[in-house]
Parts: structure tokens; C-alpha cells; sequence
């Protein structure tokens, strides 16, 4: 796959699980730019352009959001809480990844607006798979409305 | 009106003396006869004397006058004898007279010259002396029957009447001194014998018969049915009898007057009117005495049925009155009248009852109680009220009956029967006793009643059980001095009183509280109170019932229990954020080491030699089943911690929808599924399958080296209830090892032969005790294994 302009926001704070899923990337040749934020104050503060990234350029927002939820100060679904009241990312498509198969996750995920729930397999030829799937489908398969702007 | 025994006397005195001085006149008259001085019995030169016979006559009716006059039955019938031969001998005179036959009846006691007493033709009974004594006679004949005949009295009565009236005639005859014919028959009759006949009939009159007839009771001037009688009969015997003797004074004088110009006219006047007279004046008297007595009875009957009619009427009152009437005679105190109400009670028929007594029908203490009460009653108490006195019906039935007895008294006094008015109270026992029962049962329970009760009528009148006292502290006699709020503990105050204050307002009759007591001794009684509150039947309240169990202990325990309770839902959110921690956190270094195991094999695989690639490869192996026993034993706690939620499962269904996925899972394998029709279970749908999926499962792995694989499924009976099964002919297993089986993590085979955590079969365990039920296995090794469970 060609390098792209449709940027990946991987909120993760694992850096085990980080190099992992760049890594499965790589292997599956996708070579869209990844922003990589490790805690949820750091994705709110990327997609909103406030804090370390002050003054961003909000036009350009990621095509795909893959979300952990257990995460430092501000979890996953609160994340998603927060970006899908807003107006300019309340349609961004968001894939929750994570370790955790708790029916109640699963359930709370969706109640909130993810497009989808992915639990992380511990083989990694299988993890390397379900990214291979993810990127062909939200980055390649999938149509997402343009960008609206404020 | 006099007493009866007072006029008895009298009237008996009047005829004794009556009888006497008829006797004494008729005495002196035959004295003359027998001694041949006939002023003895003429009384009287120029008088004609008493004929023999005529004396003879007085002393006979003298003599029945006096017997009668004792009112002895016994006399009678002499009497009666007596009376005929008088009327016989007047008939015979009579017959002599109209015949002009002569029987020479005169003569039959003395013989005499016919002029012993001068010119005058004497010593004959005159015709009207023979009609005065065939009345007299008659009279005391009927007087005799008076008991048996209806009409003889009166006839009796008016008899003696007509005689003594032509007697005092015949008297005021003499008195005027009117001339006098005599002849053979018409010779007039002796001042003597009228003054007799007077006499005698008066006597008879007055005699006392068994039953006063209604013409001398009118005579009496006693209250009768005809009170006209006593003038119309008086008067026209009176009457009758002067014109009799007046009329036969005139026509004497009339034939004295014909007898020398027309001397057979004057002998046939003569054989013609005396007794024409005779015979008119008799049938006067019978057709006066007929029509009287006709009017009498006339009367009589229409008083006798209207007499009929009160007392049908009273006979109605007394057959029909809802409560027993029965009367008594009070000498052997028999009965002799019974009404229906009473054939009600008892069972008796009335001809059972009439003629017996106390004892003939009732058990003895019975009849021993009754008796002792008529006796009461006539030693003097003119009421005697029983009001209760048990009895035995004919059918052996105890009944129990209120009874008033009333003694009858006659004139004298002297009680003649007993009156007995009977209520039936079996019924109004019955209940009294029912009721006095069910105050008992009350009672007994709530004094011996394990709970506190108390009760408090509107009048503030405490009762308290031994329980009540034990469950506060007081006595009694403590708490009646007590208000309620003084022991019970101040927070609970206001709502005991609202609820008290509902109860009495009728919103409820019943309520059910809990409040604490303060014990005499200080601590604090929990009791659960129920409260109930009787009315009367307008619905006014009468008393509060409170039952109170003491439930100090129950608190203190449950309290214990919630403070377990709080505790444990503590440490079940603790858990389950730990199993969602171990869920999320214990997979994250697994993801390492295996995702960091592969990097190192794809991008060192130059630099790895084959051992060190093994061991990288088992390094990957392991953590991969780490993951997998992980994600078991979260399933595990899963299934511990779910809600149950029980209804209908069919687990035909279930079993055949599980058998698809089995196949889905290895398509090439061949497995035979024998899955029965129609077998549901109660429990919890989800978990249900789950056990299903596990069992099946199981089956699935452990026949997998079988190329004729079949797994059963189905349900029998054991210890009446359901149990399933699932058959494989498997691998089987060691029965030795069954109990192990179950356990976490317990295998009875390696690995490398059947994959597996050993989580499956606890899983199914934890699943059948969740439903409180069982499960066990039975097997052999390599002939399969059986799994049995029951809900």
C-alpha cells in the first residue's frame, strides 16, 4: 500500500502493544502516517487541537481512530464519549482494540458510538491478521463523509 | 251464691224435717184409724178424715223424703221402689174413680163401716189426694234419676210444685169454708192431707240431688241459663194447682145444686168432670213442663255448643302455642293433657305421654328432680320456675327446657292440677356453651400463648400473659400503672401511635409493626407486634389485642446478616474488577512475549540456530495457552457470578444446535448424534447451553480417535425427578478417577492426546449447582462415558 495523507490515531499505552501494532502495520504494508497518543488526554487534546497539540491544523483529522480503553487519567470510552458529542469529531470512524472481552465493554463500547470492537488475540500472527483486515477495511473499503468544518 | 256443701245442708235439713212432720201427720191419722177415734184423722168434726190408704201413702213418701234427704246413693234404688207403690196405689184409686169399679182400696188396711163417720160417705181417697200423690210420687221417682235423665229433675221439680199448690188450695179451701160435696167420687180431700201434700211437695223441692236441676236452681234464684223459668214455672204450678182445687170445690157445688131437679145430668157432670179436670190439669202441667224443659234444653244446647266452640277454640290455643303445655293431676301427678310442641320436644306422642308419670317416662333423677318440683309447687308456691332443667327425649336426646308449673285451684283451695309451660333451650344452651368454649379457647390461648400478648380495653383496663411480663420486665400490676409509652423506646413512640391511632379510626382492623420495647432493665426488646382491634357490632372499638414475639434476637441476627451481605457484595465488586484486571492486564505481557518471540524469529531467523527456534516456538506455546486457560477460568467466574433467570429450556434444541456447530468445527469428522425429541428443563437458558456446549463437547473431543463416533442424547427418571444424559462411546474413562472429573484444571489426559485446560466439566458442575442440582459421571475406559445430570 502507497503512502497515504489519511493519518491513523493509535491511542495506546502500552509501549509493548505500541511497537506491536506498528509493527503489524509495517508487516502488512500500510504505510499511513500513525499518531500515536498514549493516554486519552493526549488523544483529546490531538483531535481538538489543545495542549501539546495547540494550533494543529483541525482539517486534518484521522481516517480511523484505534482506541485502547484501559488507559491512564482519561480511558478509552470516555474518549469516545467526549469525541462523539462533539460536532467535528463526532463522526470519525473509532475501533476500539483492546485486551479486554468483558460483555459489558463490548456493550458500553457500542452504546457509545464505536464502529467496532476488536479484542486483541495474544498469537501474534492472528494480531497481525485482524490489523491486516482493519486497515484494508476502514482505510481502503470504507467511505466516511468529509470532514466538516466548525 | 253459697257454697256448694252449705246449701247441701240446708236443703238436706229443710227435707229431713219436711219428711218428718209428713210422717207425724200421717202417723196420727192412721193412730185414728187403728183406735177408731176419727177426729184423729179428720182433724175435725165436720172435716172428712185422711183415708187409710192416703196415710199409708205419706208414711211411705215420709219415709224416701227422709231418705233421700241423707243424698245417699245407696237409698235410691229403695226409693225408687218405694215411689212406685204410692203412684200404684194412686193410679189404682184413679182407675177406680173414672171406672166407677170399686177395688175397695180404702179397705185393705182397716174395714170399716162405710157410716162410721156420720152421713158423710168417708174414709175414700179423693181423686185429687190420688192425683196430688201420683205427683209427689212421680216427682221423687224422677228426683231419684235426676243424674242420669237430663229433663227428670225439672219434671221432678214441677211435679212437687203442682202437688204441695193443690194441697194449699185444697187448705184455703177449708179456710174460706166453702160447702163440700161427698160421694164416693167426689169426696174432697182431708184438711190433713193437703196440709201433707204441702208439706211433702215443699220437701222435695228442697231436697239436694246430685245435680240441682235448672228449674229448681231457678227457683233458687241462682244465675242459670233461663232465669224467666223460676216466675213462669212457680206461678203457673201455683196457679194451676187453686184453680184445680177451687174448680173442684165449685163443681161439687154445682151437682149439690143439680142433683134433685136434674138428677142424671148431675150424675153424668159428675162421671165427666172430675176427671176431665183431672186429665186437662195433668196434661196441662206435662205440655207446660214439655215446653219448658224443650226451651230449657234448646238453650241448653245452643250454650253447650257454643261452649263447644270456646273450648275448641282453647283446645286450638293450647295445641298450637310454640311451647310445651302439659297438665298434671295432682295425686299421682299423671299426665292428662299434652300439646304438639311438646310431642316436638320430647319424641312422646300424647297417648305415650297421657296416663303415665315422671318416672314412667324420664331416667330417674330426672323424674326425682321434676317431682320434687310439682311437690314444691303444692306445698304452697303458686308458680314454680325452673329455668333449666335437662330431659331426656324418647330417643335418648338430652335436651334442656325452661319450665314454669302452675297449680289450678278449686273454691276450697285446694289444688286440683298442674300446669306445666315448657321452652326448649337446647338451642340457647348449645350456644352459651359454645360461646363459653370460645372464651375459653381465647383464654387459654392468649395465657398460654408463647408470644407477649396484651390487651387493652377502651376503658384503659390492661391484661398482659406471663410472656408479656418476661418480654418487658413488669408484672402485671406494674404494667396497669404503666402508660404504653412509658416502655416503649422513644423513636418507635409516634409510630406506634399512628398505627394504634389507624386501628381506632377504622381504616384497618388489623396491622403489623415492629418497635422496641425498653425492659425493666434497661436493654432493648425488638418485638414484631401484631396488632388487632375487636369491635361490638356497630363498629364501636372495644379492645386492642397486640401479640408480640420478641425479635431481638432475629434482629441482632439479621443485622449480622446485612453487615455479611454488605461485605460480601463488597468483595464481588472487588473480584470482578480484579477478573476484569486479570481479563485485560494479564493478556497484555502474553501479547508481548509472543508478539516479541515472533519478531525474533522472523527478523533473527538467520541468527537462530533449530533449538533456539524450538524454544522460541514453545516460548509462543505456552503463552498462547496461558491465554486460553486465562479466558476459561474468567468464563468460570463468569458463570459463578451471572444472574439466574429460570424458564422452559428445550434442550433438544439446544443439544442439536450445538451438534451443528460441532460439526462446523471439524466437517471432515463423522459423528453419529442420537438426540431425543421433546426434552426440556427449568433453569437458566444461557447456562443451560453453556453446560450443553460443554458436555457435548467433551463428547466431541473424547470420541475424535473413534472412526464410528456417537454421541447420545436424552433424559430418564431417577428419584422422581428428570435426568439427562449424554453417551459417547469414547475413550472413556478410569471410574477410579470419577471424582476428580469435576475439579478445576483436573485431567485424566495428557495433552498431547485430547487439548483442553480441564475447565470444561467444572464449568458443567458449577452450572447443575447453580440449579441446585447434580451431575456425575459413569465410564470404563474405552467404552465410553455416560454424564448424568438432574436439575
Amino acid at each position: 500500500m502507497e503512502d497515504d495523507q489519511r493519518t491513523i490515531l493509535l491511542v495506546e499505552d502500552n509501549p509493548d502493544d505500541e511497537l506491536l501494532t506498528l509493527r503489524a502495520l509495517e508487516e502488512n504494508k500500510i504505510k499511513n502516517t500513525v499518531v500515536v497518543a498514549h493516554d486519552g488526554v493526549e488523544a483529546l487534546e490531538y483531535l481538538f487541537g489543545t495542549g501539546a497539540y495547540k494550533g494543529r491544523d483541525l482539517s486534518v483529522m484521522p481516517q480511523v481512530i484505534l482506541l485502547d480503553i484501559k488507559l491512564p487519567r482519561i480511558d478509552g470510552l470516555e474518549v469516545l464519549r467526549r469525541l462523539r458529542a462533539d460536532q467535528r469529531t463526532t463522526l470519525l470512524p473509532s475501533v476500539i482494540l483492546t485486551s479486554s472481552r468483558e460483555e459489558q465493554d463490548i456493550i458500553r463500547g457500542y452504546k457509545l458510538g464505536a464502529n467496532s470492537y476488536i479484542r486483541k488475540p495474544v498469537d501474534f500472527d492472528q494480531f497481525a491478521e485482524a490489523v491486516r483486515q482493519l486497515g484494508l477495511y476502514w482505510l481502503v473499503l470504507n467511505e466516511t463523509p468529509k470532514p466538516r468544518r466548525g | 251464691m253459697g257454697s256448694k256443701h252449705g246449701s247441701l245442708r240446708k236443703g238436706s235439713f229443710g227435707a229431713l224435717l219436711s219428711g218428718l212432720v209428713v210422717l207425724a201427720i200421717a202417723a196420727v191419722a192412721l193412730a185414728g184409724w187403728a183406735t177408731g177415734r176419727h177426729l184423729l184423722a179428720s182433724m175435725g168434726d165436720s172435716f172428712v178424715p185422711m183415708a187409710p190408704d192416703t196415710a199409708l201413702s205419706f208414711i211411705i213418701l215420709g219415709l224416701s223424703l227422709v231418705l233421700l234427704s241423707t243424698c245417699r246413693q245407696s237409698y235410691f234404688r229403695p226409693i225408687r221402689y218405694s215411689a212406685f207403690l204410692v203412684a200404684s196405689i194412686a193410679t189404682l184409686r184413679l182407675v177406680e174413680s173414672v171406672s166407677s169399679i170399686d177395688l175397695n182400696v180404702d179397705r185393705w188396711l182397716f174395714r170399716f163401716p162405710l157410716d162410721w163417720f156420720g152421713p158423710k160417705q168417708a174414709g175414700y181417697m179423693a181423686v185429687t189426694s190420688a192425683a196430688c200423690s201420683l205427683c209427689i210420687s212421680t216427682s221423687l221417682f224422677l228426683t231419684t234419676m235426676s243424674g242420669r235423665k237430663a229433663n227428670a229433675g225439672d219434671i221432678a221439680d214441677t211435679l212437687a210444685i203442682v202437688a204441695s199448690s193443690i194441697g194449699l188450695g185444697i187448705v184455703l179451701v177449708y179456710a174460706l169454708g166453702a160447702p163440700m160435696h161427698y160421694s164416693r167420687t167426689t169426696i174432697p180431700m182431708a184438711l190433713n192431707t193437703a196440709v201433707a201434700f204441702c208439706v211433702l211437695g215443699g220437701g222435695v223441692l228442697i231436697v239436694p240431688t246430685l245435680q240441682d236441676s235448672k228449674v229448681l236452681s231457678a227457683l233458687k234464684g241462682q244465675r242459670l241459663v233461663v232465669p224467666i223459668d223460676r216466675k213462669i214455672l212457680g206461678g203457673f204450678g201455683l196457679v194451676l194447682g187453686l184453680v184445680l182445687s177451687l174448680s173442684t170445690v165449685s163443681y161439687q157445688t154445682i151437682c149439690q145444686f143439680l142433683e134433685p131437679s136434674r138428677p142424671v145430668i148431675a150424675s153424668v157432670t159428675r162421671a165427666l168432670i172430675a176427671p176431665s179436670l183431672l186429665l186437662v190439669s195433668i196434661m196441662a202441667v206435662l205440655t207446660v213442663t214439655y215446653f219448658a224443659v224443650r226451651r230449657e234444653l234448646a238453650q241448653g244446647h245452643r250454650i253447650e255448643a257454643d261452649g263447644r266452640k270456646a273450648k275448641i277454640f282453647l283446645d286450638s290455643i293450647i295445641e298450637n302455642v310454640p311451647a310445651m303445655i302439659f297438665v298434671k293431676d295432682v295425686r299421682e301427678l299423671r299426665f292428662i293433657r299434652f300439646n304438639k310442641a311438646g310431642e316436638e320436644i320430647l319424641g312422646f306422642s300424647r297417648e305415650e305421654m297421657i296416663g303415665k308419670n315422671d318416672y314412667d317416662l324420664f331416667p330417674k333423677e330426672q323424674a326425682d328432680l321434676f317431682t320434687a318440683k310439682d311437690r314444691d309447687l303444692l306445698a304452697g308456691n303458686s308458680v314454680v320456675d325452673i329455668p333449666e332443667e335437662p330431659i331426656q327425649t324418647k330417643h335418648k336426646e338430652l335436651r334442656f327446657i325452661h319450665t314454669r308449673k302452675i297449680a289450678l285451684k278449686d273454691d276450697q283451695g285446694d289444688s286440683t292440677h298442674i300446669i306445666g309451660i315448657s321452652e326448649d333451650i337446647t338451642q340457647h344452651k348449645l350456644a352459651e356453651e359454645t360461646i363459653r368454649e370460645s372464651e375459653e379457647k381465647f383464654r387459654n390461648v392468649f395465657e398460654h400463648s408463647p408470644i407477649g400478648n396484651s390487651l387493652t380495653t377502651c376503658d384503659g383496663t390492661v391484661r398482659v400473659n406471663n410472656e408479656f411480663c418476661a418480654l418487658v420486665g413488669y408484672s402485671e400490676e406494674e404494667l396497669s400503672t404503666i402508660d404504653w409509652r412509658d416502655i416503649t423506646h422513644p423513636d418507635d413512640i409516634d409510630e406506634s401511635q399512628r398505627v394504634l391511632s389507624t386501628l381506632i379510626a377504622g381504616e384497618n382492623d388489623h396491622a403489623r409493626y415492629q418497635k422496641r420495647y425498653i425492659h425493666k432493665s434497661g436493654k432493648i426488646v425488638w418485638a414484631d407486634v401484631s396488632a388487632f382491634l375487636q369491635k361490638d357490632k356497630k363498629g364501636k372499638p372495644l379492645f386492642i389485642v397486640t401479640s408480640n414475639n420478641d425479635i431481638t434476637e432475629r434482629k441482632r441476627a439479621y443485622e449480622a446478616l446485612e453487615l455479611v451481605n454488605t461485605q460480601l457484595e463488597t468483595a464481588n465488586k472487588e473480584l470482578e474488577s480484579f477478573s476484569y484486571s486479570v481479563s485485560h492486564d494479564l493478556r497484555a505481557p502474553l501479547r508481548s512475549i509472543d508478539g516479541f518471540s515472533q519478531a525474533l524469529l522472523k527478523d533473527y531467523n538467520d541468527n537462530l540456530d533449530e533449538t533456539g527456534k524450538d524454544f522460541l516456538r514453545r516460548v509462543r506455546a505456552a503463552s498462547q495457552k496461558m491465554a486460553n486457560l486465562i479466558d476459561d477460568l474468567l468464563k468460570l467466574s463468569r458463570i459463578a457470578r451471572s444472574e439466574m433467570h429460570r424458564e422452559r429450556v428445550n434442550l433438544t434444541m439446544v443439544a442439536r444446535e450445538t451438534a451443528e456447530e460441532l460439526q462446523k468445527t471439524q466437517p471432515a469428522r463423522r459423528v453419529e448424534f442420537i438426540i431425543a425429541d421433546g426434552v426440556t428443563a427449568y433453569g437458566d437458558p444461557h447456562l443451560l447451553r453453556v453446560g450443553m456446549e460443554n458436555l457435548l463437547g467433551n463428547s466431541w473431543k473424547f470420541t475424535g480417535k473413534n472412526p464410528a463416533a456417537r454421541i447420545e442424547f436424552g433424559a430418564t427418571h431417577g428419584d422422581g425427578r428428570a435426568v439427562y444424559y449424554i453417551r459417547d462411546n469414547g475413550v472413556g474413562f478410569d471410574m477410579a478417577y470419577a471424582d476428580k472429573l469435576f475439579g478445576a484444571f483436573q485431567r485424566l489426559h495428557p495433552n498431547s492426546e485430547f487439548e483442553g485446560t480441564g475447565i470444561g466439566l467444572a464449568t458443567v458442575q458449577r452450572i447443575i449447582h447453580r440449579h441446585n442440582g447434580r451431575v456425575w459421571a459413569e465410564g470404563k475406559i474405552n467404552e465410553g462415558a455416560t454424564f448424568y445430570f438432574s436439575l
